[in-house]
């Protein structure tokens, strides 16, 4: 292995001042420079929302009244990694956990040009994918094949050359090449998140970065050893690009695309209409129950009102109790067996979703068993465990957020919460008193919720913001395996091979 | 002469292995993507019909009560193209609007939930996917090395030495590349209108007229890769450097133009972001209960309408203008966007296909807009059908404002016919009218195509063979 520092040098000045590499060069900084500033502005009013929210969650946990009025947001941190990849689209970026909402994010939250989705949104890894990857088998494909045409092969195997150390110093300098063109693009990227004061919004920022360019990089040699391979084996070096680029489109735009589409047609998952119809299920079965128990327990005190409207759990309707308008339907003993009834039937609405959530990502999972062998989605995958937009993640979220519902409602059972006064801070005394004087003045003092005096909550639950970063080890070994395995075929390929 | 040769350049590439190997692919992805979209289809007209019948059935409950009809929200859903195998919607494309007497919301996609947002990377295989991105490609890989090739070989001169006019041999070289490269988009067309005539019945006269001018366009978008592949092959004496570089114009015209467009049109127009509408929204509130007093003793119901409820009407109908005015803003400027989008990347052949081929199949943005046009037209008839209705009844005051409890008793509450109603079903332009509506981007293939002919031509002529 003597001369592999000559081979290295004499590659590197071969290849770094081709025209190939300086286009590569320009396309990508014009690309990363132009993206980072479009996706700088939105990022920047992300936080602003973020922050004026959480401002405004704090003054608002001081102002309950009732505890139907407690109200524990969940709010998602904006990630400065969604530069690199943006990973699974959520919908929204607050969450509402009171008791008879369903812990969804709320709807329309964010306005994006419906016109201009036409294709598909744009980050780091898409650039890496499509231009740069293409470019790195451009520029490799050629290099042994053409040096074959050009009979220089000849003459350095002539000079006690060892084959190996040949092969290996095309693949370090073309991967040395490729490497600067990914620390430049994520050097643009990081300069700009950490110089903005962005990189605070997530732990260990710069350490997920670096795991992010290694992926990247371990992705890129990938398509250096499998373009390498096609170089030794074609004696033009026409051939060698023709069946590289070949190998391009089926990698990246064949098989993925055929694969999702087959499976997204084929392979069923149940719409969320389904899901809701068992809702409804729940609902009118809730319904007949609770009528049964009113007939049986409490014949005289009248009827009960279900709250069905959409984006609720089953819940009575709130004017069960005096924070709202002019009706009393309940005493006390009925709330107190009715409402843990109620919160049972909502934790088996809230395990449907989960299921139904948990099927959705089945349908992901079966796409990343089939396409393991796929470089391209072992990179995406793994950039996305990194940066916390994996699905996995996203599934992990939302156990988090049952979990902080439950939390919240075992926190409203020590409280002793769960009873008339879980609506109102009236006694049962006085709601019989006003059952019978409709005077003015008596619905003046009872019906303002906002005469009440403000409840003392110190210990209120708080959600403490997830990890969603998981170590792509499957991703990593994966990977690596695939590129120790064509590494070591490209050697024993190159030595078998005629060099002229 | 011209026949020799190009029985020649048809033979030498039908006879390689990787044509027949890209050849199978590309007719399997073409007879995949028509059943696949099939099941989409169905699966979407089941959902629209649905749709259509609960807005009828509401229609039908509300006919009873003119005042129910004006606070009626109907829900509007756009019916899938009977064409999206030609060219696919893309995903989320909004298809449902809310429409009532008072307001018109922007389109939205309602089946968001039923689509799985897991997905990642997510493009649907359709015809046009198949001939931007892959035939695209085949037609580039084929063309590179004509000249080249042939000069590296030495069986140029020998085409020279014979007494042939240039043109002939150009034109000879041109047709049979093309041939070659259009012969498995044929196959593939009729083997997917086969395969999608076993899910539905398909009026095959109608799907002929629309499948003509497709065909039409991809043969000069595919003339113009092929066209490139030959001028680089002209200009550089290397195969390899030919293939290279038109490889580069073919990534920096699919890839660089339309991200780079996007990015520039989004950077050039800002849209205001909810926080700021919802802070415009608060000012808009306070302004309004100061200016106005809302108070809703001094009105009362069933007599003559009197000032108290006329500053309370003025109130509301404030806060609806504010409204309308902020969602017919955004829209303002998500098409001034779009257009920008679209007249940056129409340098792009790839992007001119793209958009030409949605107006062919009626699909994707086109339709979306033309959606929302007939849209607008169909709430300013529904807005005259209830003036005038309730102008025609005398017991009515006459008072129409945004507040569900109170406006029924200023307004006639008289009953409507079911047929009176006007009633929205979108109707998709015909198919000259859309070709008229493409025609900035016939004009443009067209042009591209005969400038790189001359280009090419020219250059052949002065080109040398040793």
């Amino acid at each position: 292995m003597k001369n592999i520092k000559n081979l290295l040098i004499y590659e590197f000045q071969n290849q770094f001042f081709s025209y190939k590499f300086v286009i590569l060069l320009i396309l990508s900084i014009s690309l990363t420079s132009a993206y980072t500033v479009v996706k700088l502005n939105t990022f920047k009013e992300e936080i602003n929302k973020y922050n004026s929210e959480t401002n405004q969650n704090l003054k608002d946990a001081k102002n309950f009244r009732v505890f139907s009025d407690v109200l524990l947001p969940i709010q998602n941190k904006p990630n400065p990694l969604t530069f690199y990849v943006n990973g699974i689209i959520k919908e929204g970026s607050r969450i509402n956990i009171t008791w008879d909402e369903m812990p969804e994010y709320a709807p329309f939250e964010q306005i994006s040009n419906p016109y201009i989705k036409t294709i598909q949104e744009f980050d780091i890894t898409k650039l890496i994918q499509l231009i740069i990857s293409i470019f790195s088998i451009f520029l490799v494909a050629t290099t042994i094949s053409s040096e074959r045409e050009e009979h220089t092969l000849k003459l350095i195997f002539s000079n006690n050359v060892l084959r190996t150390e040949y092969f290996l110093s095309k693949f370090i300098a073309s991967l040395i090449l490729l490497v600067i063109v990914l620390v430049i693009v994520y050097g643009i990227v990081s300069l700009v998140i950490v110089l903005n004061g962005l990189q605070v919004f997530t732990d260990y920022f710069v350490l997920k970065s670096i795991l992010l360019f290694l992926s990247s990089i371990f992705y890129i040699s990938i398509l250096i050893s499998i373009s390498l391979v096609i170089s030794t084996k074609s004696h033009q070096s026409r051939n060698a690009l023709l069946a590289g680029l070949l190998i391009w489109i089926f990698l990246v735009l064949i098989l993925p695309n055929m694969v999702k589409t087959c499976i997204n047609n084929l392979y069923k998952v149940p719409t969320e209409e389904m899901v809701k119809n068992k809702i409804n299920d729940f609902n009118d079965d809730l319904f007949e129950k609770i009528n049964e128990f009113n007939n049986k327990n409490f014949p005289t005190d009248g009827n009960i009102g279900l709250n069905m409207s959409e984006g609720r759990i089953p819940g009575i309707f709130e004017v069960v109790g005096l924070a709202d308008k002019n009706m009393i339907y309940f005493g006390e003993k009925q709330i107190k067996t009715l409402l843990p009834e109620i919160f049972k039937k909502q934790s088996m609405v809230i395990s449907e979703y989960q299921d139904y959530r948990n099927k959705l990502a089945s349908q992901q999972r079966l796409i990343s068993n089939i396409l393991f062998f796929s470089p391209d989605e072992i990179f995406i995958s793994a950039s996305c465990k990194i940066a916390g937009n994996h699905f996995s993640s996203d599934i992990k979220f939302w156990e988090q957020v049952y979990n902080f519902r439950n939390n919240y409602i075992s926190y409203l059972n020590s409280k002793n919460a769960i009873g008339i006064s879980f609506f109102t801070q009236l006694k049962e005394k006085d709601i019989k008193d006003r059952l019978l004087d409709y005077s003015i003045d008596l619905q003046k003092k009872y019906n303002d919720p906002f005469l009440y005096p403000k409840l003392e909550l110190n210990d209120l639950p708080t959600w403490a913001n997830i990890e969603t970063f998981s170590f792509p080890y499957r991703e990593l070994t994966l990977l690596i395996l695939m590129n120790l395995i064509l590494l070591a075929f490209g050697i024993y390929f190159f030595q078998k091979t005629d060099i002229i | 002469m011209i026949k020799e040769i190009f029985f020649k350049e048809l033979a030498i590439l039908l006879k390689s292995r990787t044509i027949f190997f890209l050849y199978s692919t590309i007719i399997i992805l073409f007879i995949l993507s028509n059943v696949l979209n099939n099941i989409q289809f169905h699966r979407e007209k089941e959902i629209y019909q649905r749709m259509t019948l609960n807005n009828e059935h509401q229609l039908k409950n509300a006919s009873n009560n003119l005042s129910t009809l004006t606070f009626l929200n109907q829900s509007i859903c756009l019916s899938p193209s009977e064409y999206s195998f030609i060219m696919k919607s893309s995903n989320n494309l909004p298809n449902i609007a809310n429409l009532s007497y008072f307001n018109l919301s922007t389109p939205v996609y309602q089946f968001s939930k039923s689509k799985n947002n897991y997905f990642t990377n997510f493009t649907t295989i359709d015809w046009s996917f198949i001939i931007i991105f892959i035939i695209s490609l085949l037609a580039i890989i084929i063309s590179y090395n004509t000249f080249s090739g042939e000069k590296e070989d030495g069986t140029l001169k020998l085409m020279f030495v014979s007494n042939l006019p240039k043109w002939k041999i150009l034109l000879g070289k041109f047709l049979g590349i093309l041939v070659v490269s259009i012969l498995p988009v044929i196959i593939g067309i009729i083997a997917g209108i086969l395969s999608s005539s076993l899910f539905r019945d398909i009026d095959i006269v109608n799907t002929m007229v629309i499948i003509f001018p497709f065909v039409v366009q991809s043969i000069c978008f595919i003339s113009i890769n092929i066209l490139v592949g030959m001028f680089c092959s002209l200009h550089f004496s290397k195969s390899v450097v030919s293939i290279s570089v038109s490889v580069v114009i073919w990534t920096f015209f699919l890839f660089f133009i339309p991200q780079i467009s996007i990015l520039s049109s989004k950077n050039v127009i800002n849209c205001p972001t909810i926080s700021q509408i919802k802070e415009d929204w608060n000012k808009i509130i306070q302004e309004v209960f100061t200016k106005y007093s809302m108070n809703w003793d001094d009105a009362w119901i069933g007599n003559p309408p009197n000032d108290g409820l006329f500053n309370r009407v003025k109130a509301f109908n404030e806060f609806e203008n504010f409204q309308n005015n902020t969602s017919n803003n955004l829209l303002n400027l998500f098409h001034e966007q779009y257009s920008i989008y679209k007249n940056i990347s129409i340098i792009s052949p790839y992007s001119v296909f793209n958009s030409l081929s949605e107006k062919i199949a009626d699909n994707g943005t086109y339709r979306l807009i033309n959606f929302e046009n007939q849209l607008k037209s169909y709430h300013h008839q529904f807005k005259e059908f209830i003036e005038n209705t309730d102008n025609a009844d005398k017991q009515s005051y006459h008072v129409i404002w945004m507040e569900s409890s109170l406006c029924p008793h200023f307004m006639s509450n008289k009953s409507v016919d079911i047929q009176d109603i006007p009633q929205m079903n979108y109707k998709s332009p015909t198919l000259i009218y859309r070709m008229f509506d493409g025609r900035i981007e016939i004009i443009m293939l067209l042009v591209l195509s005969i400038l790189l002919f001359v280009g090419v031509f020219f250059k052949f002529v002065y080109y040398d063979p040793r």
